[in-house]
């Protein structure tokens, strides 16, 4: 017979202010196998905690329920206290009568408390079915794929590289740097954006643990934590990295031009290029639909001005397989698209840009090398309009803060009152949040500086009849719509996660929060972790954030991951499946639902019978559903257990 | 009395987002009973049937959304074909169909889960409690005249 | 020699008698029937019965009667074929009323017709069973093994707890067509390969072994006559779960269309056995029935 101790916590008034413990207690105590009910303030303290391995030894007790918060959170809080009580952390069951129960039944105090009582009962009745269940430990591989090679993923590609871990580093475009190698300067010490970012870049590429796999796309990721199997396309660059010296004089001599995706279509790049100055890795890349090789067959200049023969245009995509113990996904951020909020008139009005185009318009190796010209009018904006929080906080494009906008229209205040000084400029915002450290005071310098700021939301931009734009704004400090004359329009756009992020999502199944960003497992507690163990999110890709916090969480990011490989193995999937030879069939049902390859059929004693691979066992339990003869059962969620369950609330 | 609804969660998707909805503390009818399970390729339709027979009123079965969400690649697959055939048997068997009830949802919809629960209990509402089932040898005869 | 009564339900086709019949040159010497309104014209259940041999489902209030009178007078009671084990085909008018049923088949409402329990029912619903042979008709194999064992005082043999897969001969690939077909629908069957995997719904897979997959062999997909293996209760919920996730992939209008009778496919013989043994309607009715008493 089972001994079954139950522990019902208060969670302070989480549960207690609203569910009836002693009832539930009272009620609980009478199930049949319950030697010990109990109820405790906070059972996940030391002390709770204590009392469980009190109990355990006082009772023999051998199946414990604790009620409380969700096991997602704290059921392997309870399975170490378990552990060290001498009991298989296996013999847990949780009663989530928190999250699932008190705080969504606030109103409903005895129904609740009927429902809690159901809910504990269930999971009595689960576990005194519980069965021991073995875990083995498996080898961790010792090195780390970071995906994207913005400030996070460089910050966390050298951490993890520094602490003596190899890393690969991936990054779809032919340079590393991401959006803040795009920025002149960084708010709030104004600090030249590519002369901080630059010396980590080259970092990057001369670290021995490192390898950088530029113009390359994670494409499959098979595995689990500690043993992923990566595939990566290797685009073909047409230049062949181990001869190119980056004397670029086949940029020098490319014949083409077109539009620079870096600088944000406002600049001009060859058909060979590199996309920036201080690029890395510092090799061009061909770009095959424009090259007058690729689209005419003619040219071939770049071929025959390079000194050390690197062109190679039948160089072809590579696939590039790599095994790793952790994954740091850093795919960051794209601006939302300025033509989704059409009043403004981006795309209408060449004088409307967004706050990246004005970072490429005021960076000294941008299109104008540093002098702010109005886009198509090549002068000087004398009025200047910008209008933070464009698209942001807004229900009907992006509902949540970029936090960044306000800080970023503020720098871009300061970049024109710099470069021209007399100009007039209007920074329009909703409200300046100005939360960082540093920030408020560079919010009063930009105020002391005459910018002139309006608290509200721009509500049109028009051409007005004078030839400039005029920017509609309702003031209600003067409680009056003023019309802005201006030259110059600049958007500071909500941040969006990078498109390209949606095929990484594919690829490791990752969860997306409501506004698309990646799902961390907890907001606070364990931000950088996401739901498939071993897989890690920082920077832009978890939600939007500034340089800083992307930083400190790409670090954060590294530190999970080495924590893993440092401690050089994980332990199974506990959950897995396994078969009655005896009862099994053969049928195959169950070789033909797995998605892993786990169960293969095989002959034993001339019979035909399934078998299953633990280590490639996930523990779904498809299976275990789908077998027709009742030969398969999951671990911890048999057939008889799920069945005890229902039953007991169903009472 | 409310009706009971037996929840079927999976664990990574529509588990966690019962839980947002308590984080977030968005109120639903006491009325769902969630069992949790590791993938919706485990909820099986022997649940449902136990469940309508054991005295639940509706069963819904959840997990991530189609197609690509499922951690273990095609659970929720699975869970959708059985709640197919489910239905089709259960109005062969002259319950309502849409006792059954299948709905995605992801670890952030903490208040897709509170909607549907709302949702599914006042349909169930209207559609009144399934009758206490009981052994056929206590049917007794009919005595038709 | 057993004291041998064959009592015929009144859900019943006779083929479980012509199941006997066929082994009856082997077992005769073993064997003294004792009563049959069948094959011996005897109409009254003697004493003493060793073993009754029980077939049909149990439909009416006669049935329930005669049911436990054999009950009391046999030393052993067994369900023989798949309508008594588990209600079998007549188990399918589960899902109608009585009202509706004899409305169905009479047309009008004719007082002859004996009186009907309200659901149609395996033996083990009234009385304790000591054996179930299922089967439509039971294999002639195990028939003879059970009369033999009953014979020699042997312990009754274990109920099978592996599929009808177990026997079956035909090859496997383990891998599955994407899509369901009816039998008439494919002309390139290959008769020598496994049905479920050709997408031919093929009922072996949630059935008890014992058959020694005779349908298959021959050529017909297996309906699900043994009933289910030992380990589990409810042979249509597997069948129901099992093929679903096999299929999977086809979405689910197109499968509802491939299968539209999932109760007649999977629930064949064994409805008043499963999990929801009949319609809830039958309870509705009879609330009406003891309300208006």
């Amino acid at each position: 017979m089972p001994r079954v101790g139950v522990y019902v916590c208060h969670c302070g008034k989480n549960i207690a202010g609203v569910l009836d413990v002693k009832r539930i207690v009272r009620e609980v105590a009478k199930e049949e196998d319950v030697v010990v009910c109990k109820d405790y303030p906070f059972m996940c303290s030391s002390e709770g905690q204590r009392l469980i391995a009190e109990d355990i030894r006082r009772h023999n007790l051998d199946r414990i329920v604790v009620a409380a918060c969700s096991p997602r959170t704290h059921e392997p809080i309870f399975q170490e206290a378990l552990k060290r009580a001498g009991l298989s952390p296996f013999f847990l069951e949780m009663a989530n009568i928190r999250d699932q129960c008190s705080w969504v039944h606030e109103h409903e105090k005895e129904l609740a408390t009927d429902k809690a009582i159901r809910l504990v009962k269930a999971a009595v009745a689960k576990a005194r079915l519980l069965e021991e269940i073995r875990v083995e430990k498996i080898s961790v591989k010792q090195s780390v794929l970071v995906i994207g090679g913005g400030v996070a993923g460089i910050t966390a590609a050298l951490d993890v590289a520094k602490a003596g871990f190899k890393v690969y580093l991936v990054e779809k475009n032919s340079s590393i740097g991401g959006h803040m190698a795009q920025l002149d300067k960084t708010f709030p010490t104004l600090d030249c954006s590519i002369c901080i970012l630059g010396p980590l870049m080259v970092e990057v590429a001369t670290h021995p643990n490192i390898t950088l796999l530029t113009y390359s796309e994670v494409i499959e990721v098979e595995g689990y934590v500690g043993n992923f199997k990566v595939k990566i396309l290797k685009k073909a660059r047409k230049v062949d990295e181990t001869k190119c010296t980056g004397c670029l004089l086949c940029m020098e001599k490319c014949p083409t031009r077109v539009p620079s995706e870096f600088d944000r279509g406002l600049g001009e790049r060859k058909s060979i290029y590199v996309p920036f100055p201080q690029a890395v890795p510092r090799v061009p890349v061909i770009d095959t639909e424009h090259c007058l090789y690729f689209t005419k067959g003619v040219c071939r200049l770049c071929e025959k001005i390079c000194p050390v023969k690197a062109i190679n245009y039948e160089q072809e995509d590579e696939i590039i397989e790599i095994e790793v113990g952790a994954i740091i996904v850093a795919t960051g951020y794209e601006e939302y698209d300025p033509r989704k909020v059409p009043e403004y008139g981006y795309g209408m009005f060449t004088e409307v840009i967004t706050g990246l185009q004005l970072e490429r318009l005021a960076s000294s190796f941008g299109p104008t090398r540093g002098k702010i010209l109005v886009p198509g009018k090549n002068k000087e904006p004398q009025r200047v309009a910008i209008l933070a929080c464009t698209g942001s906080r807004d229900e009907k494009n992006l509902p949540y803060c970029c936090r960044v906008g306000c800080m970023n229209a503020l720098k871009h205040a300061w970049y024109i009152k710099h470069s021209i000084p007399g100009a007039t400029i209007y920074v329009i915002a909703p409200d300046v949040r100005s939360f960082g450290k540093g920030y408020e005071e560079f919010y009063r310098r930009i105020r002391s500086e005459g910018v002139i700021l309006i608290k509200g939301r721009a509500s049109e931009v028009h051409r007005s009849p004078e030839g400039c734009l005029g920017v509609y704004v309702y003031d209600p400090s003067l409680d009056e719509v003023l019309v802005l004359k201006v030259d110059l329009v600049v958007l500071e756009m909500g941040l969006v996660p990078n498109p390209a992020s949606e095929k990484i999502r594919d690829v490791l199944k990752l969860s997306k929060s409501t506004d698309g960003f990646f799902l961390e497992v907890h907001p606070k507690l364990r931000p950088v972790e996401t739901s498939i163990e071993g897989v890690f999110i920082c920077g832009c890709a978890q939600s939007p954030k500034d340089i800083p916090d992307t930083v400190a969480q790409a670090s954060s990011a590294a530190m999970k991951a080495v924590e893993l490989l440092a401690k050089g193995y994980v332990e199974s999937v506990p959950y897995v499946v396994s078969v009655d030879e005896e009862t099994c069939s053969g049928c195959g049902i169950c070789v033909s639902v797995c998605e892993f390859n786990a169960i293969e059929i095989v002959e034993k004693n001339d019979r035909r019978v399934a078998k299953v691979n633990t280590a490639l066992c996930k523990g779904c339990g498809s299976c275990a559903a789908a077998c027709p003869s009742g030969a398969i059962e999951q671990a911890h969620f048999t057939r008889e257990q799920v069945l005890a369950m229902i039953k007991a609330l169903a009472r | 009395m409310k009706p009971k609804i037996l929840v079927l969660t999976c664990t990574y998707c529509s588990y966690a987002g019962a839980d947002i909805a308590g984080v977030s503390k968005i109120q639903y009818p006491p009325s769902a009973y969630i069992v949790r399970l590791i993938c919706s390729g485990r909820e099986e339709a022997l649940f449902a049937l136990e469940a309508l027979r054991e005295g639940f009123d509706g069963v819904l079965f959840t997990g991530c959304h189609i197609p690509y969400d499922c951690h273990f690649i095609s659970g929720n697959f699975k869970a959708r074909a059985r709640v197919a055939l489910l239905k089709k048997l259960l109005s062969q068997l002259g319950i309502e169909d849409s006792r059954v009830r299948l709905e995605w949802i992801s670890a952030s919809e903490g208040d897709k889960f509170a909607k549907v629960v709302f949702e599914f209990t006042r349909e169930l509402e209207e559609m009144g409690s399934l009758p206490k089932f009981r052994k056929i040898s206590e049917l007794g005869v009919e005595e038709h005249d | 020699m057993i004291r041998l009564a064959l009592v015929s339900l009144s859900g019943y086709c006779s083929g479980c008698e012509v199941a006997l019949a066929d082994v009856i040159s082997e077992v005769l010497p073993r064997i003294e029937i004792v009563y049959s309104t069948l094959i011996a014209d005897i109409d009254k259940l003697p004493s003493n019965i060793d073993l009754s041999l029980v077939s049909g489902a149990v439909r009416t209030k006669h049935d329930i009667e005669v049911l436990r009178e054999a009950r009391n007078k046999s030393k052993l009671l067994v369900a023989l074929g798949s309508c008594a084990s588990f209600g079998g085909i007549p188990g399918l008018a589960n899902v109608y009323v009585v009202a509706e049923l004899l409305r169905e088949i009479y047309g009008t409402y004719p007082r002859e017709v004996p009186k009907l329990t309200r659901a149609a029912a395996p033996v083990s619903e009234y009385v304790q069973v000591d054996y179930r042979l299922p089967g439509c008709p039971p294999p002639y194999k195990l028939l003879i093994e059970l009369l033999v064992c009953v014979d020699e005082k042997k312990p009754l043999p274990k109920p099978p707890s592996r599929t009808v897969c177990d026997e079956c001969s035909l090859k496997k690939r383990d891998v599955y067509e994407e899509n369901v077909y009816r039998l008439g629908e494919r002309d390139d069957v290959d008769f020598s390969r496994c049905f479920l995997e050709q997408g031919i719904l093929c009922m072996g897979i949630a059935t008890a072994s014992g058959c020694e997959a005779q349908c298959p062999s021959r050529g017909v997909p297996c309906r699900g006559c043994r009933g289910p293996p030992a380990k589990i209760v409810d042979q249509g919920e597997r069948l129901l779960s099992s093929i679903a996730s096999v299929f999977s992939k086809i979405d689910e209008e197109e499968l509802v269309r491939k299968i539209p009778d999932p109760l007649g496919y999977f629930y064949r013989f064994t409805l008043p056995s499963s999990t929801i043994p009949y319609t809830p309607e039958i309870l509705k009715r009879m609330e009406k029935d003891e309300g208006s008493d």
